[in-house]
């Protein structure tokens, strides 16, 4: 329960991005960037709910497998903490259990690495669509 | 003549009378040879005294006058003395000689312990020793003058008169010659006689002289022996029979032979004619009986009975109670007992001795020996039935003991047999428990490579898991990048593009090869459900056709009926998608796809065949192992993938190929499992 500048909503949408794969991170980042997001990258899940603090997310693409906090803990606290956010699940492993679970908290999908980009990109763009 | 002359003639007479006394020494008192001396010494006396007489007539009286006075002196004087001398003095002497000789045989006898004695011509005592006494009680003048038969109990007396007469007669001795005497007080004596006949000198029978020897106790001795002889003969013979009795005992244990041998023997023994042996069995009843004799024509009977009727054995039960053997006299009694035995009915049985029968148990029967004779029972021979009962107690106690054992023996005999068979069959048992064991052991075997086997794969697959893991993220991000990459040029380079498209398409393939092998090396777990199998083939291939080329194939369906299926839809479905994609890719230059769907003997048939390149017989074999697809495209895994999926299904794959034709690949599938 941070302070959110929640009156003031910025026009530009912002993603937040959490893997520890750091060149998944930064190349989502430069072409969410290109299509006129709003980015904020982590490598971890405390650092990503730190960096979100305060910030208004439209939507969150959160790596399952996380060091520290897993992936769905994370985005547990982050949908508490951001309650308009809109998460988006990615994983390498097919794990069901865990899966279901993030889906249970309120996530929108899971995407499996490696994913159609076009197809996350697309799913972003709706997502934001029907919010506002 | 003169006087000297006178005295000469004197002196020879008187010598002659000395010559003629010596001679008619009938007494002889005087032993011979000295007899013969003064003879002889006398003699040449007279011959002197002659000579002397003679000579006064013829020769010298001068010279022979001295000699003649002196020699006529002395030729008086010397026979003179010589004669009384010899008479008196020499008598005396030779009287004592005799009275000493006399004392001393008077002694010997006296002291002997024989009676000595002496028989005149007629047979009388004419000389007793006084040991008479001691043997006949009479004193040796009582004895004196009566003859030896006197002495004798009369049957005696005519006895050895007659034996003596004999001897008498032929002047024989007596030897040992033994003799009843009564003595004075009336005891009978036993005396042994040896005896002589003496003669005179001339040879005349005088009588018998001899000693009287008092053998009673001796006798008494003797025949004491002789009965204790005769009563070990009779114990001997008792003891041969009973051990006859107690071999025929030991060499059977059939009862009814026991008995009727050992009633022979007891019959034998004791000289008896019936004998019977009655026994109680165990509930205390008269039982067992046999019998052994001789009937009334003297034929040899046997018989066992064994049941006595109960009326008649009262009797026979109150001798039960006897402790030692009883003799009993009357046959009335014992008939009443022995009607049952018809044979010997008609017997006059004076005398039966009934015996106990004993065994460590107390009296188990009775046994009877009755005579047509008057017997008595002694001490002996009670002893000995005493034994007899006592043996034949031991053989009844053997024989039942045998018979017991006997039945014992067959009940162990047959817990031997049933626990042999017991025995066999837990053999049998252990055998094939043994051949399950080894089956067990053989399918466990199996089992551990089985399960080593699943392990490795699990190992494997934890690895694969692992390792795609780790290669799905660097995919992700070559994926990622070449997006951006095309992003950033934004249609200006075409050729790049066209490379980057291929990048992409690689990034693809790897990550779909990745599935199937991580879908593989997990050993996946059915999701089943309800499946329409025709639906669902229809479904995968219009699904296909969006995303593959399907212009230059013909597709021919040929669904029947079929009913639902229990599978798990996604396989199926991926199951599908690579025989379709597969049968496409075999007709690079256009062909023919069939899949043709029936119902086979209870299992789902599905059947896709393309007109493709084929597959050539080596290569058959090898069709389902993973990699060995010689296609470019695809993962190498798809038709493993289908095998496993579809064994997972407890169905089959089947293929059939021929090169430049075509290939079908038949799946069966049972309803449920």
């Amino acid at each position: 329960m941070g302070k959110s500048k929640k009156n003031k909503i910025p026009m530009k949408k912002t993603v937040l991005v959490i893997d520890d794969e750091q060149v998944t991170c930064e190349m989502l980042g430069a072409i969410l960037k290109e299509i006129n997001f709003n980015v904020i990258t982590a490598g971890k899940g405390k650092e990503g709910i730190k960096k979100a603090k305060g910030e208004y997310l439209d939507v969150a693409i959160i790596d399952v497998k996380l060091p520290g906090i897993n992936g769905v803990e994370t985005y547990k606290i982050l949908q508490k903490a951001h309650p308009e956010m809109k998460g988006i699940m990615i994983t390498a492993f097919y794990e069901k259990k865990i899966i279901k679970k993030a889906l249970d908290y309120g996530a929108i999908t899971c995407l499996y690495k490696p994913f159609d980009v076009d197809e996350l990109i697309s799913l972003i763009k709706e997502i934001v669509s029907e919010k506002r | 003549m003169n006087i000297i002359s006178l005295l000469d003639t004197l002196s020879v007479l008187m010598s002659l009378a000395a010559i003629l006394i010596i001679i008619m020494d009938r007494k002889s008192r005087f032993p011979k040879d000295v007899k013969y001396f003064f003879i002889f010494l006398i003699f040449i006396i007279v011959i002197y005294n002659l000579l002397n007489t003679l000579e006064w007539f013829i020769v010298n009286r001068e010279l022979s006058r001295e000699i003649d006075i002196y020699g006529d002196f002395l030729g008086i004087l010397i026979p003179t003395l010589w004669g009384f001398f010899f008479y008196i003095f020499l008598g005396e002497i030779s009287d004592r000689e005799i009275r000493e000789s006399r004392e001393k045989y008077r002694l010997l006898i006296e002291t002997s312990s024989d009676w000595v004695w002496e028989l005149d011509q007629n047979g009388s005592y004419s000389y007793s020793s006084p040991k008479v006494q001691s043997l006949l009680g009479y004193k040796p003048e009582e004895v004196m003058g009566k003859k030896p038969f006197h002495f004798m109990p009369p049957d005696e007396a005519e006895r050895v008169e007659a034996i003596i007469r004999v001897a008498m007669q032929s002047k024989k001795p007596l030897k040992g010659m033994v003799n009843l005497n009564r003595h004075k007080d009336g005891h009978l004596v036993v005396l042994e006689t040896g005896a002589e006949p003496f003669f005179d000198e001339q040879g005349e029978y005088l009588g018998y002289r001899g000693i009287n020897r008092d053998i009673t106790e001796s006798k008494r001795a003797h025949r004491e022996l002789r009965e204790s002889e005769l009563r070990y003969r009779v114990i001997a013979r008792e003891r041969a029979i009973l051990l006859e009795i107690a071999v025929a005992i030991s060499r059977s244990f059939n009862l009814n032979e026991i008995l009727h041998s050992v009633a022979e023997k007891i019959l034998e023994l004791t000289g008896t004619d019936i004998a019977s042996i009655i026994l109680l069995d165990e509930n205390r009843n008269l039982t067992m009986v046999s019998l052994v004799g001789l009937d009334r024509e003297s034929k040899i009977i046997k018989i066992a009975q064994k049941d006595l009727a109960e009326g008649r054995t009262s009797f026979l039960k109150k001798m039960l109670k006897i402790k030692k053997p009883k003799l009993l006299h009357s046959y009335k009694e014992l008939k009443t007992n022995f009607t049952l035995f018809e044979q010997i009915k008609s017997l006059k049985l004076k005398s039966t001795v009934f015996f106990p029968i004993k065994s460590h148990k107390g009296t188990v029967g009775i046994g009877t020996l009755s005579s047509k004779s008057y017997h008595e029972l002694n001490p002996n021979e009670s002893q000995m039935l005493e034994s007899v009962g006592n043996t034949i107690g031991i053989a009844v106690e053997n024989s039942r003991l045998y018979e017991t054992l006997k039945k014992v023996n067959v009940g162990l005999e047959k817990m031997v047999l049933d626990r042999t068979k017991e025995l066999d069959q837990a053999r049998l048992n252990a055998l094939s428990m043994a051949l399950d064991i080894k089956e067990a052991y053989k399918k466990l075997k199996k089992t551990q490579k089985k399960l080593l086997q699943s392990e490795r794969l699990a190992v494997i697959g934890r690895m694969a898991a692992m390792v795609s893991h780790e290669l799905k993220n660097p995919l992700a991000g070559m994926k990622i990048s070449t997006y951006y990459l095309k992003h950033l040029l934004k249609g200006k380079d075409r050729k790049v593009e066209t490379i980057l498209r291929n990048i992409n398409k690689e990034i693809d393939r790897s990550s779909n090869i990745i599935s199937d092998i991580l879908t593989l090396s997990r050993g996946f777990v059915l999701n089943k459900s309800t499946v329409d199998v025709n639906s669902l083939i229809e479904e995968v291939l219009s699904s296909i056709k969006k995303k593959m080329n399907f212009f230059d194939i013909t597709i021919k369906l040929r669904l029947s009926k079929l009913p639902k299926v229990r599978a798990d839809k996604d396989k199926l479905t991926q199951v599908f998608i690579n025989l379709i994609v597969n049968a496409r890719e075999a007709m690079a230059g256009g062909g023919h796809l069939t899949i043709h769907t029936m119902m086979k003997n209870n299992k789902v048939e599905i059947a896709v065949t393309d007109t493709g390149v084929g597959i050539s017989p080596d290569k058959m074999k090898k069709v389902f192992e993973p990699f060995f697809s010689d296609k470019v495209k695809g993962t190498g895994l798809g038709l493993t993938l289908v095998n496993e999926i579809i064994r997972k299904h407890k169905g089959h794959v089947k293929v059939k190929s021929k090169v430049g034709q075509g290939t079908t690949f038949l799946i069966q599938l049972p309803l449920n499992d």
